[in-house]
């Protein structure tokens, strides 16, 4: 067994077209990655939240379970008929869908990983965003609910046996959050009906306490809601989307951010200063603060404590996603989708820039688990060409990039940040870097001035693309190759394009001259 | 009171005519009425602001006076925290004014479905600011309130108990299970 100081290595899955491959993370030897599992067919990935697991989906409905730490496959299971799967948080159970092909058939299977049984089994109709998956885990997995019309059915994760340990009656619920770690509160969305206010409510899990909601918050126009729960479930965010903007501001619909407390003590809007949807919002990974990318664009950022003061200003750019580093300190804004993709990286505590760059096109971006590096992907089907991976450090110089002909996905494998040391030093060497140096990662320097720093850190930005000029235009260079170039090379020289084409301009006023005089000579004669 | 207001109601009249008529159709859910007395407010205030600013710049009734109309501003949400200056109070509109009303207001933070809503709303008594219930639609905000507007507690909206009609409509159909036609019919 390692020693509880040795950190555990970095990997990122990569999948291409039919295959998946995991390469060994970060730092690189030879600039190029090493691959720790070889291409393998699959039609889908994905890893357990914690990380502990791998789901591979392969062709013909065979849905196999990978042990992240030794890469090898634990259990197959064969589903027939398989539309989705998904592994709970720790790795412990699978839930599948199936097509059902009678009516009677129970199609949402639970098994339990490590046995390969099945421990649960229910029927559902059919599958929307809200209600896959069937079974919500908290984080831990100590709480386990479903969502059915007017009711929350609570599972006990240890022993699926038991069934439904007691069931929560909420009228009208459409959407349910469970919080994060520890599970113990639930967040449920009631929408508008016939007059009364759609509303969002946080309940305990604990069965003894479920009487009343315990907290609530009212409100109109809203479609739909998205949850955000922090990560010691001191309180939720949510954004409340609606489809239709009643202000008539913008086409897309409005969005609203709200803040419910469990104990009370806020219960409501979070006031931003500027008008617009709000774009993204995250809690950092200790759960102490939250970021909120808002307003039209450019998009102002600002970072919250967790009582809703503001906390740090991070100004406006176009940016429309925040990425917080998991070891707590640095935050990246990004302007990902329509946006050109400016990343700026922040230090927080300190509130200071400290670089930013450019990644066009991209579709995912993460943070490392160890918050040293930073992962952008474009990846199909949203982007049919110029799929490629590309890792930054923290300071937002480029370290690697790898173009592909097809990428479908690359993420890193998740661990628990707890497990890395702290990035304090990287920080501090950060600062104390020259511009002829980018990469040296010297320990124990003092922070140096922010100026220098960031002059030395900032990658130049491209170049501003020259106007295009169409190439039938007089000035391209082509055609002046072709007008002027034997006069050129003959004794024009150092000529501009203006007198050469004055120079023309003159010579042919003088021929036509010359050939009117000659011909009103001729035809006087 | 109100004969105040009656004659001074042709003097309003006429300037609200001079309002921009942009902001009377997007104001249009606002009476004249209370337009115009938006606009003698505000033509009060800017009288004062016009008249420090005449004053020397260390004059203790321009600093006092001063300062003091600038809190009050901010602590309406009239002006910025930046705009610490006399010169912003002159650059105060109408709309300023409008838009620190507890209907717009509770229409802007997604309280109301629409802005009409919102002052049936709170005419009918749902909406509270902090723990005060506020029943007028022209209520000013406070910069500091602004976060604590909400559904009343006793309103059906903000967790109270069913209101007048649906405890009527309850009442008619528990009669209607339990008594059979014949009481039902002399029930009105």
């Amino acid at each position: 067994m390692s020693s509880v100081q040795q950190s555990p290595a970095l990997e990122i899955l990569v999948r291409k077209p039919d295959c998946f491959s995991i390469w060994a993370g970060p730092p690189f030897p030879n600039s190029k990655p090493t691959s720790k599992l070889e291409k393998t067919p699959c039609t889908s990935t994905k890893f357990s939240e914690d990380g502990s697991k791998l789901l591979v989906t392969k062709p013909n409905g065979v849905v196999s379970i990978y042990n992240c730490k030794s890469l090898t496959e634990i259990r197959s299971f064969e589903v027939p008929n398989l539309l989705a799967s998904t592994l709970s948080p720790c790795g412990t159970y699978l839930q599948t869908f199936q097509k059902s092909s009678s009516p009677q058939e129970k199609n949402v299977m639970v098994w339990n990983v490590e046995s390969g049984v099945p421990v649960y089994q229910l029927l559902q109709k059919n599958m929307s965003k809200t209600t896959w998956p069937s079974i919500q885990f908290s984080s831990d997995e100590s709480t386990a609910c479903r969502m059915v019309t007017n009711e929350i059915h609570f599972f006990d994760p240890k022993d699926f046996s038991k069934g439904i340990i007691y069931k929560l009656r909420v009228p009208g619920v459409a959407s349910i959050g469970i919080s994060k770690a520890p599970g113990s509160y639930l967040a449920a969305f009631v929408p508008e009906a016939k007059g009364m206010p759609a509303s969002v409510q946080i309940y305990s899990c604990n069965k003894d306490l479920q009487t009343q909601p315990l907290a609530r918050r009212s409100f109109f126009r809203c479609s739909s809601v998205q949850f955000h729960w922090n990560k010691d479930s001191f309180g939720v965010l949510f954004v409340a989307q609606s489809d239709v903007d009643k202000t008539n501001q913008s086409y897309y619909g409005e969005t609203k951010l709200n803040y419910l407390t469990v104990d009370g003590s806020h219960e409501g809007l979070v006031s931003l200063k500027k008008e617009g949807p709000v774009h993204d919002v995250q809690w950092s990974i200790s759960g102490s603060e939250f970021a909120v990318v808002y307003g039209f664009m450019p998009a102002k950022a600002t970072i919250f404590d967790k009582k809703c003061k503001v906390l740090v200003e991070l100004g406006e750019g176009p940016y429309n996603t925040i990425r917080w580093n998991p070891k707590g300190r640095l935050l990246c804004l990004a302007g990902f989708g329509n946006l050109p993709g400016n990343m700026a990286f922040w230090d927080c505590s300190e509130k200071r820039l400290l670089g930013s760059t450019k990644a066009e096109c991209s579709v995912t971006s993460e943070w490392s688990p160890d918050g040293h590096y930073f992962m952008t992907a474009t990846t199909a089907p949203r982007l049919q060409i110029d799929n490629c991976v590309k890792i930054f450090h923290c300071d937002g110089s480029l370290y690697f990039t790898k173009m592909f002909d097809r990428l479908y996905q690359a993420e890193w494998k998740p661990e628990a940040p707890e497990k890395f040391g702290e990035i304090n030093g990287l920080v501090k060497s950060l600062g104390g870097l020259k511009i002829e140096e980018p990469r040296k990662q010297a320990q124990g320097l003092k922070v140096a001035q922010p100026s220098s720093s960031k002059t030395a850190n900032v990658s130049a930005p491209p170049a501003k693309p020259a106007a295009y000029r169409p190439p039938h235009a007089k000035n391209a260079a082509v055609v002046q190759q072709e007008l002027f170039g034997g006069l050129a090379a003959s004794g024009s020289g150092e000529m501009s394009k203006n007198a050469l084409r004055n120079k023309k301009r003159r010579e042919k006023q003088r021929e036509k001259k010359a050939a009117e005089a000659s011909g009103a000579g001729e035809n006087d004669n | 009171m109100g004969r105040h207001l009656r004659s001074q109601g042709v003097r309003m009249r006429r300037s609200v005519l001079m309002l921009s008529l942009s902001l009377l159709v997007s104001m249009a859910y606002v009476a004249s009425v209370s337009c115009g007395r938006v606009q003698y407010a505000l033509s009060r205030i800017r009288n004062a602001a016009r008249e420090l600013l005449t004053l020397d710049e260390k004059n203790p009734k321009r600093i006092f006076e001063g300062e003091a109309l600038l809190r009050r501003m901010k602590r309406y949400g009239l002006l910025d925290e930046g705009q610490d200056k006399l010169d912003y109070v002159l650059a105060l509109t109408v709309e300023n004014f409008l838009s620190r009303r507890l209907q717009t207001i509770v229409f802007k933070r997604g309280m109301a479905k629409s802005i009409h809503h919102a002052r049936v709303l709170i005419r009918q008594r749902h909406i509270r600011v902090g723990r005060q219930l506020v029943n007028v639609p022209s209520f000013m905000v406070r910069v500091e309130s602004e976060n604590h507007i909400g559904f009343s507690l006793t309103s059906p909206f903000g967790g109270g108990g069913p209101g007048r009609v649906k405890r009527k409509n309850q009442k008619a159909a528990a009669k209607k299970a339990a008594g059979g036609d014949g009481d039902e019919e002399d029930e009105e």
